[in-house]
């Protein structure tokens, strides 16, 4: 009977198309241990989910896409790469690094194709509105970038990454951990370029050309350094520093594009626990300095500068009960062409989180968080969520969560200060959202079979939205937005002595509606959000092998409000694959690894008329050493 | 050949409506209507034209593209000139113009190799394009031989050259990013005059007296838009004063405006109010003709030379197709029919 069940799950899991090693399932937050230190965790009621960042030369934009259903709006291959998550704008999910919000305080989102994974351990995806935990942004969801903990042990590792692939690619990377039972450094470098000379044939030329304008630059370094003081003390410092610059990839029609962007970040902290008599004492500070030189003709440079301190207190009062509370000051300054001077603002949170178990299995958690902006009140973000387990056997657990949240958007420095059109009266955006999940691992013998289900429903008020009047833009709180959807993710993995299986399969299905908008549409989807989207993946990898396959699909995307197939993104279907050999000696391991992208050499757009690359080849080298 | 009466009645019938409606116009699918041109979004080339049909009030959407297989026009469609059985259709991040049979849509010529063009018009054969050719160098007019579908040459004149117009054999060119107008010599092939208006000058017209009427939008901010009346029979002499008038508008207004069919009254807008001026006049009007409640903003403007019927272009928040509402010139509704994303201006047959 197990063996049929068995079969039927592998069989679903192939029938369906996919693909591959996911190292990214589903889980929740129970308690992060930081070296010895416990923190609790107050995600309660969430979908959250973790992804190894590996040892790739990759961007945080290429692996959402491969290893998740989150749509990103690309323009272009490698070019800027903004999420939309759970159908919201990109300025509505917060991206926090160290646990400090890194939007650019001007644009208020990120480019995902300039975050590099390189200098990430790992990275965590908390689904759904969150901003009493995280603050401005948090309304889609929120994307925290971390570091491994720091173990404190006798080590000595590295590794060198090396790539070519298609269209002149060509990717470094170097990381080495060094450690004992005080210290621990790791320094990690990388250089990646790509020439981009992909040829494409897009029905809106009607013949093929080859894309001339559209080669990355990325290169960065991060240095850690982690020393524990004493037993319940820790100090750690990070320094990053990446450089990426680009060509700005033209729509298909224009021929004589010459933009370049060069975005430059520097990202310092410096981060201390106590696990003191009062709790889990945390302070940390950061300085992030951004700048962009956008090329157009002639140079527009925009600085930005945050330096945040950022204190919590993280206390278990009994068994039952868990109380973090803390504040943060922000200050933040930016210059541009397009301000009056130089604009500088101060930004004040303060935030309180209880957790209690009314039963051994039934958790309620309650965070608040009430954010100043120049003498302006943020809306109060409450959340409230809880997590009740209906079966809690070692090979049968069943749990169901469910949380509401409010989220806001503080208006970026643009909104409020661009000349011509800023308006410093602008107010924040405002959501509601309310989730309900359920997550089920089951274990039999060799196969683990986990689902994950979860609903949602968010209704965004106040959004921001530039107007043009007599030809200047200006932002208005004119939109409303009412977001409902679902997501699914099944995972198998079978494990024998010689080799292992995995299949993942995932689906979203996401209606983000506009409830108001200039052009007096309602009830339509917004541009860029696809209804459906999906991926499958399969993997079979043995002690020294590892062969992979995915399916990646994304619905049609309309690219107006109007919904009509005139104005939309033809739905499309990427299917990957890669093989990899290890070769392995005694503190030495090498993998070979090839790769083919886009099999079926499908043309597609995830920006009007912004040309994807087709078939395309990577052969990665990964040498590994480690000197215990 | 031997006709029955009615074969007759039938043809005399066919050649009467074709003299009264098309005047040696070549027939074909868009002959008969107003042309919208969209915009599109900055940088995803999805501008189109539009045909709103004078007879029944269809609008057919995206016309080059459907003409001709599916073809993007390009990026920002920044306006539409017609001449003679062609449409030239100036394409400003695109870099080029697209030149297409007007009345079928179908692609003739594309002309590429310009720096953000903007406006184009025809004089004694020449085409004359004008260029912002880039946000640091001074603008340009290209030369256009239309045989050969080639730029022979080009006139620099002033940052963010604009609108264009041929007048009594000289070409006069609202340089946008500054307060002139370059006077050119289309024959010396060199500016022979620059005037000075009010800041951000756009649109031209001519009136009743023959004179030229300059719309200028003003400084961000400052309340200082103006219409400025230019005497074109100074324009060949270098030292004396071209400005025959100014009306001070005490607001900043649209830097598109048109003059109805009289050639005594020109409309502009603000938001979204409309603004009648006589030629007449010496000051700024004190109310609106009228305003569109249920509009956004309007984007552009244009009047039928044939019907004097007022068109405004609303582009809403570029997120969605635009709206053209249509008036009277006396500020009655005359209806709404949809447009595409970003209506920016018309062209008339």
């Amino acid at each position: 009977m197990v063996r049929v069940v068995l079969f039927c799950c592998l069989f679903f899991v192939f029938a369906t198309g996919q693909g591959i090693a996911q190292s990214n399932d589903t889980t929740y937050l129970k308690e992060v241990r930081i070296y010895g230190l416990p923190t609790t965790s107050y995600a309660t009621g969430s979908k959250t989910e973790h992804i190894d960042a590996g040892d790739d030369v990759a961007t945080l934009s290429d692996k959402l896409i491969n290893e998740t259903s989150i749509y990103l709006k690309t323009y272009g291959n490698n070019q800027l790469s903004t999420v939309s998550l759970r159908g919201t704008s990109s300025s509505q999910t917060a991206v926090l690094w160290n646990g400090v919000n890194i939007n650019s305080p001007t644009l208020g989102q990120s480019d995902f194709s300039v975050i590099p994974l390189f200098l990430f351990d790992d990275i965590t995806i908390r689904y759904g509105a969150a901003s009493s935990l995280y603050g401005s942004d948090a309304i889609g969801g929120s994307i925290m970038l971390g570091t491994r903990p720091a173990i404190f042990k006798r080590q000595f590792k590295g590794t060198i990454f090396q790539q070519v692939g298609s269209f002149g690619r060509v990717s470094t990377g170097v990381k080495a951990t060094y450690g004992n039972t005080r210290w621990e450094l790791r320094t990690k470098a990388f250089h990646s370029f790509i020439e981009n000379n992909f040829p494409y044939n897009s029905p809106a030329v009607g013949h093929s050309k080859e894309q001339n304008q559209a080669s990355v630059r990325n290169y960065g370094i991060d240095q850690q350094v982690h020393f524990k003081i004493s037993g319940t003390q820790q100090l750690d410092l990070e320094g990053m520093y990446t450089n990426n610059f680009r060509e700005i990839q033209p729509a298909v029609t224009n021929d004589l594009s010459n933009e370049t962007l060069r975005d430059q970040h520097l990202r310092l902290s410096l981060n201390y626990l106590n696990d003191s008599r009062i709790g889990v004492f945390a302070a940390t500070t950061t300085y992030v300095e951004s700048k962009q030189d956008y090329y157009d003709d002639v140079t527009s440079v925009v600085r930005s500068k945050q330096f945040t301190a950022l204190m919590s207190v993280d206390k278990t009062l009994s068994q039952r009960a868990s109380l973090r509370y803390g504040a943060s000051i922000s200050h933040y300054g930016a210059t541009s062409q397009n301000f009056e001077g130089p604009i500088s603002e101060n930004r004040y949170d303060g935030f309180v989180s209880f957790r209690y178990a009314l039963l051994p299995f039934w958790i309620l958690n309650i965070n608040l968080r009430q954010s100043i902006y120049t003498n302006r009140y943020a809306p109060f973000a409450p959340t409230a969520g809880t997590e009740y387990h209906i079966l809690r056997n070692e090979n049968n657990k069943l749990l169901v969560r469910a949380q509401v949240a409010r989220g806001y958007r503080v208006p970026t420095l643009n909104d409020r200060y661009w000349v011509p059109g800023g308006n410093p009266n602008v107010t924040p955006e405002d959501a509601l959202h309310v989730e309900g999940g359920a997550n089920w691992t089951r274990t039999w013998s060799a196969l683990k079979f986990v689902v994950d289900a979860a609903v949602y429903r968010s209704w965004i008020n106040e959004m921001i939205v530039w107007l043009p009047v007599d030809n200047i833009w200006s932002p208005t709180n004119l939109q409303k937005v009412n977001i409902y959807g679902g997501e699914i993710t099944t995972s198998a993995v079978f494990t024998e002595a010689r080799y292992k299986i995995t299949g993942t399969v995932l689906y979203s299905y996401t209606r983000s509606i506009n409830e108001n908008s200039p052009s007096g549409l309602t009830n339509k989807q917004l541009a860029y959000v696809p209804v459906h989207s999906g991926r499958a993946s399969a993997s079979l990898a043995t002690r020294t092998w590892e062969f992979n396959i995915r399916f990646n699909a994304t619905g049609l995307r309309y690219t107006s409000l109007n919904n009509v197939s005139s104005q939309a993104l033809d739905p499309y279907g990427l299917m990957d694959a890669s093989i990899s050999k290890k070769f392995l000696f005694e503190n030495l391991s090498f993998q070979l690894s090839g790769e083919v992208n886009n099999i079926f050499n499908v043309y597609y757009e995830n920006l009007q008329n912004h040309a994807m690359p087709g078939t395309n080849y990577a052969l990665t080298l990964h040498l590994n050493f480690n000197n215990q | 050949m031997k006709l029955s009466g009615l074969k007759w009645l039938t043809l005399l019938a066919i050649i009467f409506l074709s003299c009264d409606n098309n005047e040696n116009k070549p027939s074909g699918k868009f002959d008969d209507g107003v042309f919208v041109v969209n915009e599109g979004n900055f940088g995803t080339a999805n501008g189109t034209i539009s045909f709103i049909s004078e007879s029944n009030g269809a609008v057919t959407q995206d016309l080059f593209g459907s003409e001709n297989n599916g073809l993007a026009l390009g990026d920002v469609v920044q306006s539409m000139t017609i001449h003679d059985d062609l449409a030239y259709i100036v394409v400003n991040n695109s870099n080029k113009m697209e030149v297409v049979q007007r009345s079928t849509f179908v692609s003739s010529y594309t002309l590429n190799g310009l720096a953000l063009p903007r406006y184009f018009t025809v004089l004694d054969g020449k085409g004359y394009v004008t260029e912002w050719v880039s946000f640091t160098d001074p603008g340009r007019v290209s030369i256009v031989d239309l045989d050969a579908h080639a730029v022979t040459g080009s006139i620099t004149t002033d940052f963010g050259a604009e609108n264009i117009i041929a007048y009594q054999n000289l070409l006069y060119v609202s340089n946008t990013f500054t307060n002139t107008v370059s006077v050119l010599d289309p024959v010396a092939k060199k500016v022979i005059k620059t005037i000075e208006v009010g800041s951000a000058p756009g649109s031209f017209m001519i009136d009743a007296q023959g004179l030229i009427w300059v719309i200028c939008g003003g400084n961000y901010q400052s309340d200082d838009g103006k219409l400025v009346q230019i005497d074109p029979a100074k324009s060949n002499d270098e030292n004396s004063e071209s400005v025959a008038k100014t009306v001070e508008l005490s607001m900043n207004v649209s830097t598109k405006a048109v003059i109805n069919k009289g050639k005594d009254k020109i409309f502009f807008f603000v938001g979204t109010s409309v603004y009648g001026v006589n030629t007449t006049d010496t000051a700024a009007p004190s109310a609106s003709l009228f305003t569109t409640a249920e509009a956004s903003s309007f984007y552009g403007i244009g009047i039928d030379p044939e019907t004097d019927i007022l068109y405004l272009a609303d582009a809403g928040g570029f997120d969605a197709n635009g709206t053209v509402y249509r008036y009277s010139t006396s500020g009655v509704l005359v209806d709404h029919v949809e447009a595409g994303l970003g209506p920016n201006g018309f062209a008339f047959e």
